[in-house]
């Protein structure tokens, strides 16, 4: 719809599309017999920027403005505002409007003109939650988009960083950024990204999370193939290794794309603290994500099928803790896991004042006299402690720890060493099969040598000459010949 | 549809058809330590220890309980403990078998068969034997541990390692060497100690057997050389006397290598010994030549003792030499490879000790003078 050159009748369309709504303003005023209408919603604007540098410019205004296109006019001589945008389409400024914009109609004009006066109440930038790191950078992305990118922009000073500009969700129209560095990125995973985002027809996006479970191959899969920092120094790592990232406008985590099995394993922490250090951290995390899925079906499958594995002390001390046990060591077992996953979530969710209960709770009812009530074996509350302490150490993969876990315990105490190593041979094979935008889910594990130096180990950074993952064809790091590599 | 069907058919049959499913609960089952077996009349009494095991808000106590029967065969026997018993017995932890004298004398093939055939018996059972009667030695005070199969299989692990006067032949060793030409079986006996206050026991001499059946003993005094003929010694105490002085040594590296020429068995031994203890009679002087002479001659004289006395008595050859002889030259074993042990009985024996002091210092405590050697 076209924008009339009746001042009244544009109002009055904005005035239906918000009807009942209390915080759009209309302030109306004139200048030399010419009459103007700035519309914009209370609580989004800057007020004292819209009073001292749109209203009063055109009150003040001494000069006549021309009839024919006042708007041109009124840009150039009269405004002093920054940021000036020029409709002539109606549905633009509807749109413009709740984003914290104004605008501006002129009587007898069929244009409008749409100010950037935004302003509203943000979280300011704090350390991420989830994401702590002991070293490095401590900054975290917050709600806002432009804050978001601002944040990126000021770690890679380069023109190449760009950054692509989306809309999506029918009806929150939530903004969207794809950022990546133009000569690194993979032209194919991009158009592949684009391709995908396009297709998403969905009317709310709230969260990046509504974008990763659309546009990822295994959508059913409780692997995640595309991964969700809330760090702009990670991101700039991720995408000057040749990833793409995705921001979302109202989400605090950042998305990037393609995302491997072994960044599960990885901290920006890693990059910050000694190589030695670092590389033991990553190893011990894969070591730690291989029992937390094994240590209770390995017991499990020991303790009722392969007696003679287990030393005779040990042995010995197992059989005396289990005598006269109510339940078989499986159902122990999976019982225990439960209360242990009771508390993580209720620990997650409940509200702070409750805390103290719930360690009370935890640690004393149900470790301490589940053994003295003889409910469970002390053993038992060693091993399933063990496959918590480890399952807490990658918070990324947990979805897919509860699953498996519980899977294994149970081919465990039906089939003993046999079913478990048949759980963990499928398992393998899962992850193996996986694939994230083109490249392989394990590409780090089997594939060129070269990128093992910033996988499970992480090489110092004078001897990481490439990037680490195959996305990219500029895979140089450092301005040497691609011979001299080693 | 389909495809999930079969595959979940073919993933049940995988699992099926692997007839894997030995689920029994840890508790469920008694673990058995130690397995004693006499032979009285035509029955065998078999005494198995099994443990009572109680877990009182986290004390754990154990206790051994011993448990005897008697049958027609060895499974009889086992079995009337089954009945006896509410917990399916486990033999997967047994560590010692101790048989009596008598049941050795008629073959202890009867027991390795039953061990072999069963699939829960593990092949690194040690088996001891006694003169007194199994039972009585596994009802007797232990010494420091309450499980007598832990103790007693530890006592031989550590005599093996730290003092060498035995060497531990597990089953697998025993089927083994059943089955070679050139090497008879001798294993650890044991023995319950009158002159303690409690009855305990302890491993004494080596019983020397002919094929499975028991023949005799070797005494203790030179049975502990047995480990430096059969190049299995590792540390072992050994003191040497004269007028002047007083020396115990701890062996530190010992090797034995053997030689056939003509009739003539050559034994020849390196050994280096550290110096535990020195007593001087007469004066502090330190001479490491006499010393190591006194070890030389000690060595030697022991061990070609051991050897000519199984040549004598037994005429069967425990050492292995055959075996060994056939290893490296096996046109010298090949003329005797039926009759080794006759061979064995006429051998002459020589044997020749190298002894190397690890701190090979020379020294007069009252004039103060150091010299290296």
């Amino acid at each position: 719809m076209k924008i009339s050159e009746n001042l009244k009748e544009n109002v009055n369309i904005i005035k239906q599309k918000y009807n009942k709504d209390f915080a759009v303003k209309y302030r109306s005023f004139s200048n030399l017999g010419r009459k103007y209408t700035l519309i914009f919603i209370d609580g989004m604007v800057n007020s004292a920027f819209i009073s001292d540098n749109i209203i009063r410019p055109i009150i003040r205004n001494k000069k006549l403005i021309s009839p024919i296109n006042p708007d041109k006019s009124l840009l150039k001589k009269v405004l002093i505002a920054n940021d000036i945008k020029t409709f002539s389409d109606m549905e633009k400024c509807i749109d413009d409007l709740p984003y914290g914009n104004s605008i501006l109609f002129i009587d007898g004009c069929n244009k409008a003109l749409s100010f950037d006066t935004k302003e509203f109440t943000i979280r300011s930038v704090d350390e991420p939650e989830n994401e702590k790191a002991a070293n490095g950078p401590k900054e975290g992305f917050c709600e806002n988009i432009l804050t978001n990118v601002s944040l990126l922009r000021r770690k890679i000073l380069n023109p190449d960083l760009k950054f692509v500009n989306k809309t999506l969700g029918t009806r929150t129209k939530t903004k969207i950024v794809i950022s990546y560095i133009e000569g690194i990125v993979d032209k194919k995973v991009l158009k592949e990204v684009e391709e995908r985002m396009d297709k998403i027809k969905i009317d709310s996006i709230l969260d990046v999370n509504y974008i990763r479970e659309i546009i990822t191959n295994h959508k059913r899969s409780p692997f995640k193939t595309a991964g969700t920092f809330e760090k702009p120094d990670t991101i700039a790592g991720k995408i000057l290794e040749g990833r793409i990232a995705i921001f979302v406008d109202g989400s605090p985590m950042v998305m990037t794309v393609p995302y491997l099995f072994i960044e599960n394993f990885q901290t920006s922490d890693d990059y910050y603290l000694n190589y030695y250090y670092a590389s033991i951290g990553r190893v011990i995390r894969v070591i730690s994500y291989y029992l937390t899925l094994s240590i209770c079906a390995i017991y499990v499958a020991m303790t009722s099928f392969h007696k003679e594995l287990l030393p005779t002390n040990l042995a010995i001390s197992i059989t005396a803790s289990r005598e006269g046990m109510p339940m078989s060591t499986a159902m122990e077992c999976i019982l225990m896991i439960l209360v242990f996953e009771f508390l993580r979530e209720s620990g997650a969710r409940m509200t702070t004042s409750a805390s103290p209960a719930l360690g009370i709770v935890g640690g004393l009812v149900i470790g301490q006299s589940a053994v003295e009530a003889r409910l469970v074996s002390a053993p038992m509350i060693i091993i399933v402690a063990m496959s918590a302490i480890t399952e807490l150490m990658i918070p990324r993969l947990k979805s897919t720890t509860i699953i498996f876990r519980f899977s294994l315990i149970i081919l465990a105490s039906l089939f003993g060493f046999y079913g478990y190593f048949f759980g963990m041979l499928l398992l393998v094979i899962y992850i193996c099969s996986l694939d994230s935008f083109g490249m392989s889910y394990t590409a780090d594990i089997i594939g060129n040598p070269l990128m093992y130096k910033d996988s499970y180990l992480r090489f110092p950074w004078f001897k990481i000459r490439t990037r680490p993952i195959d996305m990219s064809k500029n895979k140089v790091r450092e301005d040497i010949n691609e011979k001299d590599i080693s | 549809m389909k495809k999930i069907l079969v595959s979940i058919l073919l993933i049940f049959i995988t699992f099926n058809l692997s007839a894997c499913t030995d689920y029994h609960e840890i508790e469920r089952s008694s673990p058995i330590l130690s397995m004693g077996i006499d032979k009285e009349k035509d029955k065998y009494k078999i005494s198995v220890e099994i443990l009572n095991m109680n877990d009182f808000a986290g004390e754990i106590s154990v206790k051994p309980q011993i448990i005897s029967t008697d049958g027609e065969t060895i499974d009889e026997a086992i079995e009337k403990i089954k009945n006896m018993s509410s917990e399916e017995l486990y033999f997967s932890y047994l560590e010692v078998i101790i048989l009596n004298e008598d049941m050795a004398k008629e073959g202890i093939d009867d027991v390795l068969d039953i061990i072999l055939r069963n699939n829960e018996f593990r092949l690194s059972i040690n088996l001891l034997v006694t003169k007194d009667d199994a039972q009585k030695i596994l009802k007797s005070k232990s010494n420091l541990q309450p499980i007598h199969g832990v103790e007693i299989a530890n006592t031989l692990k550590e005599n093996e390692n730290n003092t060498s006067i035995v060497v531990v032949t597990p089953i697998y060793k025993i089927i083994n060497m059943m089955s070679l030409k050139g090497v008879e079986i001798c294993l650890p006996s044991v023995k319950i100690q009158e002159d303690k206050e409690e009855s305990a026991y302890a491993i004494e001499n080596i019983a020397v057997f002919e094929d499975d059946k028991l023949k005799g003993y070797v005494d203790h005094d030179i049975s502990k050389y047995y480990s430096f003929a059969t190049d299995n010694a590792k540390k072992s105490t050994i003191s040497v006397s004269n007028d002047d002085f007083l020396v115990g040594g701890i062996v530190d590296k010992s090797k034995t290598d053997i030689e056939l020429v003509d009739n003539t068995l050559y034994v020849n031994l390196e050994t280096s010994i550290s110096i535990n203890e020195f007593n001087s009679k007469k004066d502090n002087s330190f001479n490491s030549k006499t010393i190591k002479k006194e070890f030389k001659n000690k060595l030697e004289k022991n061990i070609k003792k051991l050897i000519t006395t199984v040549q004598k008595e037994y005429s069967l050859d425990i050492f292995g030499y055959g075996l060994k002889i056939n290893k490296f030259n096996q046109n010298d074993f090949k003329p005797y490879e039926n009759n080794w042990n006759e061979h064995f009985k006429n051998l002459n024996v020589k044997v020749n000790a190298d002894i190397s002091l690890k701190d090979d210092i020379d020294y007069d405590l009252e004039k103060g003078d150091y010299s290296y050697e």
